[in-house]
């Protein structure tokens, strides 16, 4: 019977690491991309809920990106507070929540007044939440390599016991019959 | 000699796995010895003795009286068996699995052979004697004795 192979942690960790970094260097844009996909879907639901145009605008633009919100507000700059929109820009729902200084700095005034700025600094968060997620998905595999482990050991010292046990059982018959 | 039927060892054979059980291991002793002086054309009392000595630590004790019940029934499985565990126990892996194999091979579907089947499957899956000793104890296999019941 072969054995198992034994689960190398250290290996899962590496392959881990190199997804992480194949996401920081690419992954950005695909995230943008599926949020962006999100940003009609997100308005929709928000017409259906009973909301104002605006408020689908400002839900749409947080999800389609910039150029989108700048040709749905009909040029006017996403970042304008006029808007309201201003909280999201750059960062998206995403990034703003988890990240409070896009948010303040939204609001003093000295907020991201380059487009190109805010991007790069919502790509940097998005990279670091999906590194976060990376770690959180390894930390995950590796306890479910350690629950495995352990459900096999446990299972074979139970199988060792239980044999064990019947085999006393039918020594003592043996015995018995013997006389 | 004193004569006594059979059913009467029997209560004391698992008097004795009782004992075992609750790691009373002079007493349990004394009652397999008594036994075996009551049966001394059995090896099943001597295998008992091994076994206490097993749950004792005390391997190379376990395995002179495995070899003496296999003096008094050379065919005897569960002798062979308990010779196994005993050998890998103490580091004779090899030999232990010659054992465990013959017995695995003469009784495919008995107890003997399940038990020699699960302790294959264990050094097969790359147990060491020290990752049960160290985890479990001794007190999981006197516990499993005292499951004879």
């Amino acid at each position: 019977m072969a054995g198992l192979e034994a689960i190398n942690t250290q290996q899962i960790r590496a392959q881990s690491s190199a997804r992480a970094m194949t996401t920081k260097s690419d992954g950005g844009e695909a995230f943008l991309g599926i949020l962006e996909a999100l940003g009609p879907v997100t308005a929709e639901s928000a017409a259906q809920a009973g909301a104002g145009v605006n408020s689908q605008t400002v839900l749409s633009s947080a999800f389609s990106g910039v150029s989108a919100s700048r040709h749905q507000l009909g040029g006017v700059p996403s970042y304008s507070s006029a808007t309201g929109s201003g909280t999201y820009v750059g960062g998206g729902v995403s990034s703003t929540r988890f990240n409070p200084s896009v948010r303040a700095a939204s609001y003093d005034g000295s907020g991201p007044g380059d487009l190109n700025a805010g991007s790069a600094d919502t790509l940097a968060d998005r990279a670091a939440l999906l590194d976060q997620m990376n770690q959180s998905n390894t930390e995950l595999l590796q306890l479910q390599a350690q629950i495995q482990s352990t459900l096999q050991s446990f299972n074979i010292k139970s199988n060792i016991l239980s044999a064990d046990h019947r085999a006393r059982m039918s020594m003592i018959e043996k015995f018995t019959a013997r006389g | 000699m004193v004569s006594l039927d059979r059913k009467y060892l029997l209560v004391m054979m698992e008097a004795g796995y009782v004992y075992l059980g609750m790691q009373r291991f002079e007493e349990a002793t004394k009652v397999f010895e008594g036994i075996a002086a009551l049966a001394p054309d059995s090896e099943v009392p001597i295998v008992a003795l091994g076994g206490v000595s097993f749950c004792k630590g005390d391997f190379k004790d376990s395995i002179r009286h495995y070899k003496k019940a296999l003096k008094i029934d050379p065919d005897s499985l569960f002798a062979k068996v308990y010779l196994g565990e005993a050998l890998f126990f103490s580091g004779e892996k090899e030999k232990a699995m010659n054992f465990l194999q013959e017995v695995l091979k003469a009784d495919h579907d008995g107890a003997a052979g399940n038990f020699a089947k699960a302790l294959l499957e264990a050094i097969d899956h790359g147990f060491t004697p020290g990752m049960i000793l160290e985890k479990e104890g001794k007190q999981a296999h006197a516990k499993a004795q005292t499951q004879v019941h």
